[in-house]
């Protein structure tokens, strides 16, 4: 037993490191396309009790909505002065789909995007290692969908130009 | 370094799980453990949605809403019973002429957004909203009447009164028009996370002749979320 956990462990560790490079190399020869590390994000209020919107006067509603913060901060050190886009992602989730709109403080570009798609949120050179924004994300989804608390994961990818 | 902290980690987790788990629960853990090394390049930022508590909300004319939902408003419970009248001319009783019924609700807003969504004193607001929370449930929405209308020993039955639902811009009405039955009936149902509001019109039939009085009985009205 013993003899048998120890190989499991010395070659999954790193084997666990390289299929995550393995894949950023697949995804450079078709694309160029790089997930970027937002581990410096913070999000003001990360849990949201969602509240109904106005139902447009059909007299019932389950559009439900909230809103937060998000300090966003995506470390692009490895592709300084390179060019390319960046896109903000959220992935499709098994409850009901979502869409998020934001209002950016002038860095990122102000958008919106819905589950299983991507958004520009920059484009042109990168220039610092660090790029910050703040920005306000408010979020819809259908209330009738919500059967539990969903944990919608935004991330970022950039784009290098060839 | 990271291969000898999880060879350290492996010593550990052996040391803790070799004489009394099964092996291949052991290989699961240090292998989960493991890969997780790899998996921390990028993160994500997670915001998590929830419809809220288990909760349950019905207006009949006035309402206990503090502010508006679109404002932030909370819901809160309000005592008042108001009252659906009519007066009928003497010339006119029994000739089957329907007589529209006017109430004491003042409520024209819808507490959703403030929308002037009812028009009195000719119609009652009547709106609900239902979140099951994590368990499920379809709420359902009563009225219960009694037989009659009483005025001491006298009484007008209770299937003279009706209903007609309607709201300013309504396209699309979510309760049935109808008629007191003297008894339960179902006027509709909530899925999850629903806000439903509509606006009734009552009228008085007013095709039987009853003694000179004043009638009265309470329709109750019941939202339940199993």
């Amino acid at each position: 037993m013993k003899q048998f956990i120890l190989p499991v462990l010395l070659c999954c560790t790193p084997a666990g490191a390289s299929v995550a490079f393995a894949a950023q190399d697949d995804v450079v020869s078709s694309g160029r396309v790089f997930r970027v590390d937002d581990s410096g994000t913070v999000v003001l209020d990360p849990v949201l009790e969602m509240e109904w919107q106005p139902p447009g006067r059909s007299g019932t509603t389950s559009l439900v909505a909230g809103s937060t913060r998000v300090s966003v901060q995506l470390n692009l050190a490895a592709w300084v002065g390179r060019t390319g886009r960046i896109y903000m992602t959220l992935p499709r989730t098994p409850g009901p789909t979502v869409r998020a709109t934001w209002r950016t403080g002038g860095t990122l570009l102000p958008g919106t995007v819905i589950s299983g798609d991507r958004t520009l949120v920059y484009a042109g050179p990168v220039t610092s290692s660090v790029l910050r924004d703040l920005i306000d994300i408010a979020l819809e989804a259908d209330g009738a969908r919500l059967t539990q608390p969903e944990a919608l994961a935004f991330g970022f990818e950039i784009e290098l130009d060839q | 370094m990271i291969a000898e902290s999880a060879k350290q980690y492996g010593r550990i987790v052996d040391r803790l799980l070799s004489h009394s788990r099964p092996l291949w629960r052991s290989t699961a853990v240090v292998a989960l453990l493991a890969c997780t090394f790899g998996a921390q390049a990028a993160h994500a930022y997670t915001i998590t949605i929830t419809a809220g508590p288990r909760s349950i909300y019905l207006q009949v004319g006035a309402g206990g809403y503090t502010g508006t939902n679109a404002s932030g408003g909370t819901p809160g419970n309000n005592a008042t019973i108001n009252v659906v009248s009519v007066t009928v001319p003497n010339g006119v009783v029994g000739s089957g002429a329907a007589q529209a019924m006017t109430s004491n609700s003042t409520v024209s807003q819808s507490p959703i957004d403030g929308f002037a969504f009812c028009n009195p004193p000719a119609q009652v607001y009547i709106g609900a909203w239902s979140r099951p929370g994590s368990g499920t449930g379809v709420a359902t929405l009563t009225v219960t009447s009694p037989a009659n209308l009483t005025s001491g020993s006298d009484t007008i039955p209770f299937s003279q009164i009706s209903w007609v639902m309607s709201g300013n811009g309504d396209t699309v009405f979510q309760f049935p028009n109808g008629t007191f039955t003297g008894g339960t009936q179902t006027l509709g149902t909530l899925a999850r996370n629903t806000w439903k509001e509509q606006c009734m019109t009552f009228s008085y039939a007013n095709t039987v002749v009853p003694a000179a009085g004043t009638y009265t009985g309470r329709a109750v009205y019941t939202l339940s979320l199993p």
